[in-house]
């Protein structure tokens, strides 16, 4: 496996640009994170990718291969996504058959497995099931197909928290059965940081960063203590944002830490990833504007 | 590999509506002969359910393009592989479908005098008794007819599904008012029936009635259109984005 390539890819809706000349590359056996505010190209990147939508420049190479219209190249990858592709008279049990059909393979075992622990009755029509249940039926589908690249694009809408803690530890588990590359689009930053390796931010159609969680994580940090000595602390430092509770103040700082000039009242902690998304994305919001 | 996946994949899901379709229609011809029995002095003959047949694959190609395409979409199909699978299955029922009927009519004309479109249409050429031939000739056109109505109800499914609000309107719109409202008033006022006879003229050519009710000109003819309506729906289908 090579991985996938995504070169100069820019794709536009009528005047509105989604994506803009898009480098990236996604490495074979990783997490990754894709992170973007709504409407920011996450999703279209992801139809482009996979070849649900047409880039108007540009091409995506998987392991090799040109993806568009390419069965060799798109048999590799399953994209779980947001909207419902499967017929609405549907119920689940149909839905992993026609997988099975289509892609050749499928693990009904383990699939009988996560129905029993999310809970979710296969006989059921897919139209009738609730957001939170459409999303499961579609991280079931997903994680019982062995293909190398997966993509799931906000897997985790509607679901309650117990499901989410649970769908964090499947996608763990499968990343130790297949060692295969997922991509994870979701709002839910902080949800996700302990679960990726890279992260992509993408922001008004362009990817801003991307960067190892650990890389992101360790390029700032957050300083708690009184508000008299943080004020003192953060004189010249690039400060992300900051929250005050009481007489305590929190304020998260880019740049390098340096232990020595930390003051005994100060305690450092890392950056909170969603605060620097945040202050990323903003950033970027106001270069442009 | 593939192909021969989404091939075997959509002829299992053409089963259930054909399966349906069979069971209204062994029911609605047992009841017709009953009822012909019960009521008629003997000159009672049945016939002309091709147009159901005609009827029932187009709105099954008419719903299963759409649904397929967002499918194997999600299963990582191209649309060249989404449009060969397709014309390979519509090809394949409708060779079932007349093979299934042809039986069945035989089997059902043991009862009653069958009188099917094509021997109604040009009986002529094939006297009283068709033979072989009139055998195999009525196998051929039923089933050049059938994947011609197949083909445009893909092809009109496409087209629905390329077009945004407007454009559906208009035409939703603007096809019944031109045949219903436009074509009978510029005809009568504008071409003192100049129209109908040139449409005339044209059934009488696809139809093969302007050479002596020849079926074979008909054949072509839906070989022609078939080839047609597959290349648009090919056209349509190329570069078809995946709409939510």
């Amino acid at each position: 496996m090579n991985g996938i390539s995504i070169e100069r890819v820019s794709k536009k809706f009528g005047s509105v640009v989604a994506l803009d000349n898009i480098n990236l590359s996604l490495e074979a056996g990783k997490i990754y994170g894709l992170l973007g505010r709504n409407g920011a190209g996450k999703s279209t990147l992801l139809n482009v990718i996979s070849n649900r939508l047409f880039a108007e420049e540009g091409k995506v190479l998987i392991d090799g291969d040109n993806a568009i219209e390419n069965d060799k190249a798109l048999t590799k990858l399953y994209y779980m996504s947001e909207g419902n592709c499967y017929p609405e008279n549907y119920s689940v049990n149909d839905v992993f058959q026609a997988a099975k059909m289509l892609y050749g393979e499928f693990d009904f075992d383990y699939a009988k497995k996560l129905c029993k622990k999310f809970d979710l009755n296969t006989k059921k029509k897919i139209k009738s099931l609730s957001t939170g249940y459409a999303s499961i039926y579609k991280i079931i589908t997903a994680l019982c197909l062995p293909v190398p690249y997966l993509f799931l694009d906000e897997p985790v809408l509607g679901l309650d928290a117990n499901h989410r803690e649970l769908f964090y530890q499947l996608i763990l588990e499968d990343y130790n059965r297949y060692e295969r590359t997922i991509v994870i689009s979701t709002h839910l930053i902080e949800e996700v940081s302990g679960l990726i390796e890279e992260v992509i931010i993408i922001n008004k159609g362009k990817v801003i960063r991307k960067e190892s969680c650990e890389e992101l994580l360790n390029s700032g940090y957050t300083v708690t203590g009184k508000s008299k000595d943080i004020e003192a602390f953060i004189k010249g430092k690039n400060v992300l944002s900051e929250n005050s509770l009481g007489g305590l103040r929190s304020v998260c700082i880019l740049g390098k830490l340096n232990r020595a000039e930390i003051p005994d009242t100060l305690e450092i902690t890392k950056l909170d990833l969603q605060k620097l998304f945040v202050n990323l994305t903003k950033e970027k919001e106001e270069m442009v504007g | 590999m593939r192909l021969s996946r989404a091939f075997k994949f959509q002829i299992r899901e053409m089963i259930k509506p054909i399966a349906s379709f069979y069971g209204m229609f062994f029911l609605f011809v047992f009841l017709f002969i009953g009822l012909a029995y019960t009521s008629s002095d003997g000159s009672v003959s049945f016939g002309g359910f091709e147009l159901c047949t005609i009827v029932m694959l187009f709105v099954t190609m008419l719903s299963m393009i759409r649904s397929d395409f967002l499918l194997f979409l999600q299963h990582g199909y191209s649309r060249k592989t989404l449009f060969l699978s397709t014309t390979l299955c519509l090809i394949t029922t409708s060779a079932v479908v007349v093979f299934i009927e042809t039986f069945v009519y035989k089997i059902f004309s043991n009862l009653l005098p069958y009188n099917g479109m094509f021997f109604q249409g040009y009986g002529a050429a094939y006297m009283s008794d068709g033979g072989v031939k009139g055998f195999i000739d009525e196998f051929l056109w039923k089933f050049f007819l059938y994947i011609l109505a197949g083909a445009i109800g893909t092809f009109i499914s496409l087209l629905y599904y390329r077009m945004n609000k407007l454009q559906k309107t208009i035409v939703s719109v603007g096809v019944p008012a031109l045949f219903i409202v436009v074509y009978p008033l510029a005809d009568q006022y504008l071409f003192e029936g100049a129209l109908t006879r040139l449409v005339v003229k044209i059934m009488d050519f696809y139809t093969g009635y302007a050479f002596g009710g020849n079926p074979y000109v008909n054949m072509l003819c839906n070989i022609g259109l078939f080839a047609l309506f597959g290349a648009l729906s090919f056209l349509l289908l190329r570069k078809c984005n995946y709409k939510k």
